[in-house]
């Protein structure tokens, strides 16, 4: 009975509540913890952890390795009385890439990672 | 005989005024088109390239389409094969709305659908990896070596609907009943890779793929 009470309650304070999340990319690269040696690691070292890159540039002495990732939450509201009488709407896109840039002997010149896409629920709904 | 003239003219200027741009259809679409749960009936009315998507059914209305009262392109609207598609996938927008669950998954690609052959072991010929995997998508080729990549795309999503749905909260008559309703929809895409390195004799050295290294569970 308390069960039942609960999920009523629950359905209630969620009425008209949507939450969709879409997420692109594999973020391995932000959660591998690899430890990147400039002049040392190679492209062999980088594909073993992180698997084959999402995009490669290549041009005489460099080759960049591009790892993607990215993050979409919307929150919506629509209160309706027959008709929508409100509409509201929360969203948040946060995309993470990885660089790596290698020289004519596929050794690591430099590399860059951004943030981590946040996965607070809070946030997404705008209450940060 | 006057009556039964009048009976038709009548009937004719109300078929007029509920067509995709007469006056009751403007007026709806004016006044409360953005939040009727119909939408905006005249762009879908006579608007061209008529289809359905996530959202409902969705038409192109040009800039001097507005006042017409059939769409641009009605013959493909009507005669067309994949007009019965976009039919069919108007009736079933209204049907799959009703879903309290769904799930869809597509793979694009042939990397997405498999693991690497067994056969590409090092050593083997870049000729026999081309035939066995056709062109790839990049090749970088270099005087040290070469490599490939394969890519192809994962897309698997699924949803849940708790509560009532806009549609049946229609016919049930209390007032607001539609708001007891929670959706959640999550989507993930991933791309699915295969990179293949050859040396400078163009014979295979490594072999890496995404799909292995996530153990399979792409």
């Amino acid at each position: 009975m308390r069960r039942a009470a609960a999920a009523l309650a629950c359905s209630l304070v969620l009425s008209g509540c949507a939450y969709q999340v879409q997420q692109v990319g594999d973020d391995r690269f932000l959660h591998s913890g690899f430890a990147w040696e400039p002049g040392r690691t190679t492209v062999g070292d980088v594909v073993d952890a992180l698997g084959p890159p999402d995009v490669i540039r290549w041009s005489p002495g460099r080759l960049l390795f591009v790892y993607r990732a990215e993050r979409r939450a919307v929150a919506s509201l629509v209160l309706t009385f027959y008709l929508k009488l409100f509409s509201g709407e929360q969203g948040r896109q946060e995309d993470a890439t990885l660089i790596a840039a290698f020289d004519d002997r596929d050794v690591l010149l430099y590399h860059g990672v951004s943030e981590h896409p946040r996965e607070d629920f809070a946030g997404d709904l705008g209450l940060d | 005989m006057i009556r039964r003239a009048l009976g038709f003219g009548m009937v004719g200027l109300a078929a007029i005024a509920l067509s995709g741009c007469g006056l009751i259809t403007m007026m709806h679409d004016s006044v409360i088109g953005p939040i009727s749960p119909l939408g905006r009936i005249n762009s879908v009315a006579v608007g061209s390239d008529f289809r359905v998507t996530d959202t409902g059914p969705v038409a192109d209305l040009g800039g001097d389409a507005r006042l017409r009262p059939t769409p641009r392109d009605m013959v493909r609207r009507i005669a067309m094969p994949s007009s019965y598609w976009a039919l069919a996938q108007f009736f079933e927008y209204f049907l799959t709305s009703f879903s309290f669950a769904a799930s869809r998954e597509t793979r694009v690609g042939r990397a997405a659908a498999e693991d690497p052959p067994a056969e590409l072991r090092p050593g083997v010929p870049v000729g026999e990896a081309l035939a066995r995997l056709g062109p790839p998508d990049v090749w970088v080729r270099r005087g040290g070596g070469s490599f490939m990549l394969y890519r192809g795309i994962s897309d698997r999503a699924w949803s849940f609907y708790v509560g009532v749905p806009p549609p049946v909260g229609w016919f049930i008559p209390i007032p607001g009943i539609t708001n007891l309703r929670f959706n959640y929809r999550s989507e993930r895409e991933r791309a699915t890779k295969l990179m293949l390195f050859f040396d400078e004799r163009d014979v295979l050295a490594r072999v890496s793929s995404s799909i292995e290294d996530s153990g399979g569970s792409e």
